[in-house]
């Protein structure tokens, strides 16, 4: 089953992650490496390779999760806060599921 | 010491014995690489991670309880109704998650010999500097410490890491790369992981407040998959 992220925050890490945070739907599996595409404001942006999930030691109450990317983008917090940002497994682009 | 004849339904015996027998942390760790190479075949996780643990010298390489470097818990500790994050008296991360507090962080700061012990292992740690992105992400999950599954070497941690932090990111690691995180969920791994470390005490080095945070951490999460 595919999974839809409803992008709440964003993290630019200085290992080079992108940190997408923010509700999953569509899947209670931990993320691994998949496709994914970048919706802003309902229009597709652009493809981006997902490459996996950071388990916090502590969860959110409200069961927001944080998958990353190595993949440069120019997405700001202040932005996805401004705008309705999803992000969409293509799928079966994991070939565990 | 060779370990090359420890095959077979005996070896978790044999590498036991060679652990207790270990007399330096270079023993444990020379014991348990072959540990973990005979274990492997054996499909008991459980075994395996405990090996792993002992593979890395983090029992030895860790200060043991009563002289660890403390953390003063007298003040500020409000009534807790949950264990990990609903606590009165904390401040609020940037999220507006109520940040973690120090009573189920344990009581125990991270060492260096720890961090050393576990670099020599291959894992990287990626301190959270004030102000950073880093910093900003463990606050809005109200955590203090992340594994990335993308590559299970990777641990996220802050500057004020707790000794049982590590050791759990450690640990999730192992279990990354066995399937056991795959196979149990992230809620069912981290009661894994907080089962292993509370029944491994002594072999961690870990005080009874130490053992008292993974306790109510541990029963945070069993109410939550019981939907209580």
């Amino acid at each position: 089953m595919s999974f839809t992220m409803t992008v709440t925050d964003v993290f630019h890490l200085q290992s080079g992650y992108t940190v997408f945070a923010g509700p999953i739907q569509g899947s209670d599996q931990i993320v691994r490496s998949c496709k994914a595409e970048l919706f802003i404001d309902g229009k597709l942006c652009q493809r981006v390779e997902i490459s996996g999930e950071f388990l916090m030691n502590v969860k959110h109450p409200e069961g927001y999760r944080a998958i990353s990317t190595e993949q440069h983008l120019d997405l700001t917090s202040t932005f996805v806060k401004q705008h309705f940002c999803q992000l969409k497994e293509i799928w079966p682009s994991n070939p565990n599921k | 010491m060779s370990f090359t004849d420890a095959g077979g339904g005996g070896w978790r015996k044999f590498v036991r014995g060679a652990l207790d027998a270990a007399q330096t942390v270079s023993d444990l760790i020379e014991v348990s690489k072959s540990a973990l190479e005979l274990a492997s075949g054996s499909g008991d996780l459980d075994d395996l991670v405990t090996l792993g643990i002992g593979a890395a010298g983090l029992g030895a390489g860790a200060l043991p309880p009563g002289k660890g470097k403390k953390v003063d818990l007298s003040g500020g500790v409000g009534f807790i109704d949950d264990g990990l994050t609903r606590v009165d008296n904390f401040g609020q991360g940037n999220g507006g998650n109520l940040l973690q507090p120090d009573l189920v962080r344990g009581d125990t700061l991270a060492s260096d010999d720890l961090f050393n012990a576990m670099g020599s292992r291959g894992r990287r740690f990626e301190v959270a500097k004030p102000g950073s992105d880093e910093e900003r992400l463990l606050d809005y999950f109200g955590a203090n410490a992340s594994v990335n599954t993308a590559d299970p070497s990777h641990i996220l941690v802050r500057p004020d890491a707790r000794k049982i932090e590590v050791l759990e990111e450690f640990l999730h690691g192992t279990q990354l790369w066995l399937g056991i995180v795959d196979r149990l969920g992230d809620i069912g791994s981290e009661i894994h992981v907080n089962n292993f470390m509370i029944r491994h005490q002594r072999l961690l080095g870990l005080s009874d407040g130490d053992v008292e945070a993974l306790t109510r951490m541990r029963n945070s999460y069993l109410r939550r998959v019981n939907g209580q």
